[in-house]
């Protein structure tokens, strides 16, 4: 998805930023009709690799640390239709190009 | 049920404060890796109904180093007709409560900037779904029970 800005944590600022886990989010794509099977549960992925699918997003999480420890893993939803969060005021939002 | 009352700030609203720290998750690996976590920031967050998910300042929650273990796609006055894709990291929320504090070890929030608004965050729908907020206006208070 494209988007003009980007906000970088802890630096109070807006800028073009990259998504550090594009790589995850192409695979989730790419698995994503396989993995709409678990509708509703939780994927983790890092890099291509599918580690695999958890019922809660505590139990993707930890599995998650544990698998990967501290480098970039993706936990997401499995859904047919992303969810989109709302909110009623503006935001300086960190925006993924 | 256990609940507190905070009177409501005359320029920010309901405000309540919470303590934010590394997930539980991430705490559980870092101490496994002999890596003592982040200490936990105290952060004031603006109750509301209007935000359907948790938010962070994101120079507050910096001391935390925290990396994004998820993206989700948000929609605010200003991003039209398509949402935008934003960044989520994985965050512990605690609540005091002198008998009964509410803790929250894994939640998916975002970040943004909040610097000029008083507060250090929203709490949203995905919070307040596990509580019961009462806003008495005419008392100038609110009260959260969890």
């Amino acid at each position: 998805m494209k988007s003009k800005l980007a906000f970088r944590p802890g630096q109070g600022h807006i800028e073009d930023m990259k998504n550090p886990l594009q790589q995850e989010l192409e695979t989730f794509e790419r698995l994503k009709d396989q993995l709409l099977q678990d509708e509703g549960k939780f994927a983790v992925i890092s890099g291509k690799e599918l580690l695999g699918v958890y019922s809660t997003y505590d139990d993707a999480l930890q599995i998650g640390y544990e698998r990967y420890n501290l480098t970039p893993f993706l936990v997401k939803k499995i859904s047919a239709v992303e969810q989109i969060n709302f909110f009623t005021r503006d935001l300086p939002v960190p925006c993924l190009t | 049920m256990p609940h507190i009352t905070v009177p409501i700030d005359r320029f920010s609203g309901p405000v309540i404060a919470l303590v934010v720290g590394v997930s539980f998750a991430k705490h559980a690996i870092l101490k496994k890796q002999g890596i003592t976590a982040p200490s936990p920031v105290i952060m004031n967050f603006l109750v509301d109904s209007g935000a359907s998910h948790t938010v962070v300042d994101a120079v507050s929650i910096a001391p935390l180093a925290m990396a994004p273990t998820g993206v989700t796609y948000i929609h605010t006055p200003s991003t039209g007709e398509t949402p935008v894709a934003v960044q989520q990291y994985d965050v512990s929320l605690y609540l005091h409560h002198p008998d009964n504090s509410k803790m929250i070890p894994n939640l998916a929030v975002t970040a943004s900037d909040f610097s000029k608004q008083n507060i250090q965050g929203l709490l949203g729908r995905d919070v307040l779904e596990h509580c019961l907020l009462v806003y008495d206006g005419r008392a100038g208070s609110f009260a959260l029970a969890f």
